[in-house]
C-alpha cells in the first residue's frame, strides 16, 4: 500500500499530530518508526494514506507541529520526501 | 478524622481517582515502549493527561507539558536551568523550601528578596517592578503562600518580567486547580505545580508547564534516540529520563477532570467561604491571632493562627488527638514565617480543600475552644 509516514520527535508529538489530523479530518495512526529509517534509535511516526500527506503536512503545519522527516512507501522502499 | 491539611496534600479524592489508578496498575505498563494494548494504553492515558492539563493552563502544546514526581522536582529543574552560579535572582519573601534550597545550592547567587507584608499585592507588584528595574537573571514568586495563603500579583509581576525580558518561575503548588494559572497569560518560562493538592491526583504527581529551554535534571532512557547519549532535545523526553509512574498519571487525569467539571472559580470560591467562616470562628477566641486579608479577596483557603503562649506544635498535636488535622510548624517556608515575623513561633495552619464543610469548621473551632478553656484552667 501507498503511505506517507511522519517521523515524529517524540511518541508525545506523534499523538499529538495524529490528534490534530483528526482534527481535520484526516486518519493517521500511530506506530513506532521502522528501524532502518529511524537513525538515532527507537522513535515514533504517524502514518497517513498516499492521498492525504499534503492535505496532512498543510493541517499540521497550520499549528506548527514540525515532523522530523517525511518518508514516502511505495513498492520499492522508503524515500524521503523533501518539503 | 476532619482534615484541614490540603494545603499539604488533599487527603480526599474524586473516587475516580482510585478506580483509574487501580486500573492502571492492572492494565498499563510504560507509554512508547511499544505496540502491545498496555504500552499504547499507558500512552493514551499520558497523553490525555498532558492535553487535559495544557487545556486548563493555557498551552496549545501537550509536548510542554511535563510529568514530575512533585511540584519540588519542577522547581529544580527550573530553578537548575534558569539560576547559575553568580546570578541575580528576585524573589518573593513567602518562598517555600523547594524554592529557597535549590537557590542556596547554587554558589554565588545574588538574591534580592521582596519582602513586602502579607496581602498587600499592589506593594509586592510595586517592589517587584523597582527590582526588575535594577536588573535581574531571573525571578520566581509563588502564586499563592501556602503559610498565609495571600495571592501574589502574579499577573502584574509576569507582565513585569515580560517588560525587562527577565524569565519567570512561577510556584502554583497552592494555586493550581484553586485560581487561573495561565502560560498564555503570563508567558512565564516554567510554572511548577504539584498534583496531589488541588489537582486532586496522588501523591508522586507532579505538572511542569515549559516555555523555555530547559536543562535535565537527570538522563536515561526515554523509549526515544535510543542510539544517541545524550537526552533528547525535544519535550517532553528530555525531562522525563526512566519510566513512568502511569497509576499517578492516570489519577492525575481524573483529578485533572474533576476540577475542570467543578469548575476553578467554583472551587476556589468554596474553599474561601469555608476559611471566612473558621476565621470568624477563631476572630471570637480569646488569644487567638488570625492572619487574614478580612474580605479574603486577597487570600484562598488557607489561614494561619496562633493562639497565646501556646506552642504551636502542641495545639497542633491536641487538634491531632481530637480528630483535628492542621499543619503546625513554619510549614518548610522560613521565608514566609521570616517575612511576617513569625520565624520563632511558626504557625498552625488550616487549609481546606472542596470536601470540607462548614460543619467540620464548627467541630474545628470547638475543639480549637476547648483547648484553650482548657489552658486558661491549667494556669488558673
Amino acid at each position: 500500500m501507498d503511505y506517507y509516514l511522519f517521523i515524529a520527535r517524540s511518541i508525545t508529538q506523534a499523538q499529538h499530530m495524529a490528534h490534530i489530523l483528526a482534527n481535520c479530518g484526516i486518519r493517521a495512526a500511530v506506530l513506532r518508526t521502522p528501524t532502518s529509517l529511524s537513525e538515532r534509535g527507537c522513535s515514533h511516526a504517524v502514518k497517513v494514506r498516499a492521498e492525504k500527506w499534503s492535505a496532512a503536512l498543510s493541517c499540521l503545519n497550520r499549528v506548527q507541529l514540525q515532523p522530523l522527516h517525511i518518508y514516502h512507501q511505495d513498492a520499492n522502499g522508503y524515500n524521503e520526501v523533501s518539503v | 478524622m476532619i482534615y484541614f491539611d490540603a494545603g499539604a496534600t488533599t487527603l480526599e479524592k474524586p473516587e475516580a481517582v482510585r478506580h483509574a489508578m487501580a486500573r492502571a496498575v492492572a492494565t498499563m505498563s510504560s507509554p512508547g515502549r511499544g505496540t502491545y494494548p498496555a504500552s499504547r494504553q499507558a500512552e493514551e492515558t499520558a497523553y490525555q493527561c498532558r492535553s487535559e492539563a495544557a487545556e486548563l493552563f493555557g498551552m496549545n502544546s501537550p509536548e510542554n507539558v511535563i510529568f514530575t514526581g512533585n511540584a519540588t522536582h519542577g522547581l529544580n529543574v527550573a530553578i537548575k536551568t534558569l539560576v547559575k552560579p553568580g546570578s541575580r535572582v528576585i524573589i518573593s519573601g513567602y518562598e517555600h523550601n523547594a524554592v529557597t534550597r535549590p537557590l542556596h545550592a547554587i554558589p554565588n547567587v545574588h538574591l534580592t528578596v521582596i519582602d513586602t507584608p502579607p496581602f498587600q499585592p499592589g506593594q509586592m507588584a510595586t517592589e517587584f517592578a523597582q527590582a526588575l528595574r535594577q536588573g535581574a537573571d531571573v525571578a520566581i514568586c509563588n502564586h499563592v503562600s501556602n503559610v498565609f495563603g495571600c495571592i501574589q500579583p502574579i499577573d502584574e509581576i509576569a507582565e513585569l518580567c515580560r517588560r525587562y525580558h527577565v524569565p519567570l518561575i512561577v510556584d502554583a503548588s497552592q494555586s493550581a486547580g484553586v485560581l487561573p494559572v495561565r502560560m498564555d497569560e503570563w508567558q512565564a518560562a516554567f510554572i511548577a505545580m504539584p498534583g496531589h493538592k488541588g489537582l486532586y491526583g496522588p501523591q508522586g504527581t507532579g505538572l511542569l508547564l515549559c516555555n523555555h529551554d530547559t536543562r535535565p535534571l537527570m538522563e536515561g532512557g526515554t523509549g526515544s534516540l535510543s542510539r544517541q547519549q545524550q537526552m533528547p532535545e525535544d519535550l517532553p523526553d528530555r525531562l522525563e529520563a526512566g519510566t513512568h509512574n502511569m497509576p499517578g498519571i492516570a489519577g492525575l487525569l481524573e483529578g485533572i477532570r474533576f476540577v475542570r467539571r467543578r469548575g476553578v472559580d467554583k472551587i476556589c470560591r468554596q474553599e474561601q467561604n469555608l476559611t471566612a467562616y473558621a476565621a470568624r470562628r477563631l476572630e471570637l477566641m480569646d488569644g487567638v491571632r488570625i492572619f487574614t486579608d478580612g474580605d479574603l479577596i486577597n487570600q484562598t483557603g488557607v489561614l494561619s493562627f496562633l493562639v497565646a503562649n501556646r506552642d504551636c506544635e502542641e495545639v497542633g498535636e491536641q487538634l491531632a488527638r481530637r480528630g483535628v488535622a492542621v499543619r503546625a510548624g513554619l510549614q518548610c517556608a522560613p521565608l514566609a514565617h521570616r517575612t511576617v515575623g513569625t520565624l520563632k513561633s511558626g504557625t498552625i495552619r488550616f487549609s481546606a480543600s472542596v470536601f470540607n464543610t462548614m460543619s467540620q469548621v464548627d467541630r474545628f473551632a470547638a475543639e480549637l475552644q476547648d483547648i484553650i478553656r482548657e489552658n486558661v484552667k491549667i494556669k488558673a
